[in-house]
């Protein structure tokens, strides 16, 4: 009903689109008999946790029972999504994040001598340790020297991934996979390890890399935690993935709204 | 040695939209400062540019009547840099694919044609205005931040400062006609750079080249690359080598200025613009824009040529504004004869329009008024000399020839019995100058004629004056 709402054109955003949205609550049918569903190698091989590769394949399996047809397939590209997404992504942060000088607008120290400490003491002051991370790697990859080799190498890398997921989507109606490759971590616990946090991300940054829209869904729980079920569509395919999903949920035990976070022992 | 100068241009035109390319603030001149911007221009953090149509329109059309090819698809771009002047610190421009490609136009100097082929147009949004003051403080006035802009960037073809000079003035003749801008120089909805370099001839490489800010008219641009190029020939000839440098022409001395070497310090990290998709552009949106190009100067200037006879220099001086060929289309559509009415247009009604420093509009002409006017001296109702007359009540007032010339009773006299009694008052009172004639001073029909067009205000017809006086001298 949400998605009813915001989806659609909005004339002050130029990237949203004109196409009709339809009514996603008529997708709720339960029927999926016959849906074509892709599972990448890459979602369920190395660096993916053991327990949640046993609950997506339960989960497939349920799919399998509800009549859905079930293959193994390749997103050769997807695993080159994290290092792209960050060199994009910090790229944009870097440019986005430049207007806070302390003048334009963000956080403004007191008692400076003059303009270049006010920009400099800003910045340093204002920014938390990762978003400087980001505007400096970001500044980085954009800059002359490494232009050709980091950012414009990483455009023709989203290209390469968007056209795995185009490819899929002529013969197969879904892509399915985990939305993470662990469950969640302790608090505080990887923080210091950049490479690890951002490794989490590797199953979802190619989906949005891609553009094209992906539900998440409880499909079981590890040690009280939970796993997710990943079912990727086509763009504007947003009805179908309610569909899929909300037959998974009618069929599997994990009903939506159930707590998962058990006894609180990662707290 | 002798040196080959070759010089590249990067022009920009203000586009003449209703309101800014990203942001829906009106994008007009003259507003009290920071009255005509929009949260967007102010780059207010969670803003999103959104895109003016129009301007892309423009942008094609100028493009277009470049004879540029239009990119199927095109995107816009980041061009990051940071100064006041900018509030979201990057300018959104077009870098890989532009609007516009690999076009060109032709030019003529001393009689040749030659074709600048202009490498890419580009759309991208203007910057605010500075303004420091003598206090040390510098304001800000961001009503133009975000004004559309076209970049047209030449090829290093232009190989002297005539043929830049003519290039600028093709290229504002053709601009202005598509409608997209004022192309005014002083009001700065055309600017120019120029990238000059001079090599030996017969060198195949580029030389070093500097680039040339601060040309405020077609005139400084022709003299500042000429100084420069002066300047750096002094430099290499004495051995010397050019640095790579932008400089500024000082219109008060005539000299080029350094304002900064150029080192590696310009680093625009260009990114994707994310808040605008790609814009795709269809054959039905092309066809749709290259039919509201109008005939463009060439194609004018041959059809007055050869259709209408006009002398080139006339096809030239006609076409070189949309105004004035426009106002002579109708003219000679209204019944004018064309060779009659390009000699007014560039005669008369130039010089008015120089002294009164107006535009043809700002005036009550009308091309039906001169056309009626040009209709009577054809038809020999009135002389030259008192078309001039006529003339001037229609630029000022308005109205109809035929109408003036009666109401004011200026019609030609052409009766042959009126002018003979006229005559021979004048010669009863000038003995002497018929003396003067029989031997042989010509000069003294002159002087008589002048009296008879005195006596009649004017109004006498000239040839016939001559013939009828001479008839009755002879007679005596």
């Amino acid at each position: 009903m949400l998605l009813n709402v915001i989806a659609g054109n909005d004339h002050r955003d130029f990237s949203s689109s004109s196409k009709e949205v339809p009514d996603y609550r008529k997708a709720l049918t339960g029927d999926i008999k016959g849906l074509k569903v892709a599972v990448p190698r890459e979602f369920l091989g190395e660096g993916v946790d053991e327990a949640v590769k046993t609950s997506v394949r339960d989960a497939l399996k349920v799919l399998e029972s509800l009549g859905a047809v079930i293959e193994e397939v390749d997103l050769p590209h997807a695993k080159y999504g994290a290092p792209t997404y960050y060199v994009i992504a910090c790229g944009e942060a870097s440019s986005n994040l430049a207007r806070f000088d302390g003048i334009r607008y963000g956080y403004r120290p007191e008692n400076v001598k003059n303009l270049k400490e006010l920009y400099f003491r800003s910045r340093s002051e204002g920014f938390g340790p990762e978003v400087k991370k980001r505007i400096l790697y970001g500044t980085y990859a954009l800059s002359a020297n490494q232009y050709e080799d980091v950012y414009v190498k990483a455009q023709k890398v989203r290209s390469l991934i968007s056209q795995d997921f185009s490819d899929l989507f002529q013969k197969y109606d879904v892509i399915v996979g985990p939305t993470s490759a662990t469950t969640a971590y302790k608090l505080g616990e990887t923080v210091f390890d950049p490479l690890t946090l951002y490794a989490n991300d590797i199953l979802t940054v190619p989906v949005n890399l891609a553009g094209v829209p992906a539900i998440s869904v409880p499909c079981g729980a590890a040690e009280g935690l939970p796993i997710g079920l990943q079912i990727i569509g086509n763009h504007f395919e947003e009805g179908l993935l309610y569909k899929v999903a909300h037959a998974f949920e009618q069929a599997s035990d994990f009903k939506a709204g159930t707590p998962l976070v058990g006894e609180g022992q990662n707290r | 040695m002798n040196f080959e100068t070759i010089v590249g241009l990067e022009v920009h035109v203000e586009l003449k939209t209703d309101t800014k390319i990203f942001s829906p603030a009106p994008a007009h001149f003259g507003a009290e400062p920071n009255m005509n911007i929009h949260v967007t221009d102010l780059a207010y953090p969670g803003t999103l540019p959104t895109m003016n149509k129009r301007a892309i329109d423009y942008g094609m059309k100028a493009s277009m009547a470049l004879n540029c090819e239009i990119a199927p698809v095109m995107n816009f771009d980041r061009k990051h840099y940071f100064y006041p002047d900018n509030p979201k610190a990057f300018q959104i421009s077009q870098d890989k694919r532009p609007v516009g490609a690999n076009g060109w136009i032709e030019i003529e100097v001393e009689g040749k044609k030659k074709k600048i082929r202009i490498e890419r147009v580009h759309l991208e949004e203007d910057a605010g205005k500075l303004t420091h003051t003598e206090g040390g403080y510098s304001l800000v006035d961001l009503n133009r931040q975000g004004t559309p802009l076209i970049e047209i960037v030449t090829e290093a073809d232009i190989r002297s400062p005539e043929e830049a000079y003519a290039f600028l003035e093709k290229l504002k003749a053709i601009i202005q006609y598509t409608g997209v801008s004022d192309v005014r120089m002083e009001e700065g909805s055309l600017r120019c750079d120029a990238n000059i370099s001079i090599r030996p001839f017969g060198q195949k490489e580029f030389g070093t080249k500097t680039e040339l800010k601060n040309l405020n008219s077609f005139n400084f641009v022709r003299r500042g690359i000429a100084n420069e190029v002066e300047r750096q020939e002094k430099i290499l000839l004495s051995g010397g080598k050019i640095v790579q440098e932008t400089r500024r022409y000082d219109e008060a001395t005539g000299q080029t200025v350094l304002m900064r070497v150029k080192g590696s310090a310009n680093d625009y990290r260009f990114i994707n613009e994310p808040d605008l998709s790609e814009i795709h552009i269809d054959q039905e949106w092309m066809d749709r824009v290259r039919a509201e190009i109008p005939e463009l100067p060439d194609a004018r200037k041959a059809r007055y040529v050869q259709e209408l006879d006009l002398p080139e220099y006339d096809a030239h001086v006609l076409t070189l504004t949309k105004e004035m060929s426009d106002f002579f289309d109708a003219t000679v559509k209204a019944g004018a004869d064309a060779k009659l009415a390009s000699n007014w247009l560039m005669g008369e009604v130039s010089a008015y329009l120089n002294a009164e420093q107006k535009e043809l509009h700002e005036t009550a002409l009308t091309p039906e008024g001169l056309a009626s006017m040009i209709k009577l001296i054809t038809d020999g109702t009135i002389s030259s000399k008192i078309a001039k007359k006529v003339f001037k009540e229609l630029i000022e007032n308005g109205g109809d020839a035929a109408e003036i010339v009666k109401a004011k009773g200026l019609v030609q006299i052409s009766d042959e019995g009126t002018l003979r009694t006229v005559i021979t008052e004048i010669l009863d009172a000038n003995e002497q100058s018929i003396e003067d004639y029989k031997n042989g001073k010509d000069r003294a029909v002159g002087f008589l004629v002048g009296q008879v067009m005195k006596a009649t205000k004017g109004q006498a017809n000239p040839p016939l004056v001559n013939k009828l006086l001479l008839e009755e001298i002879n007679k005596r």
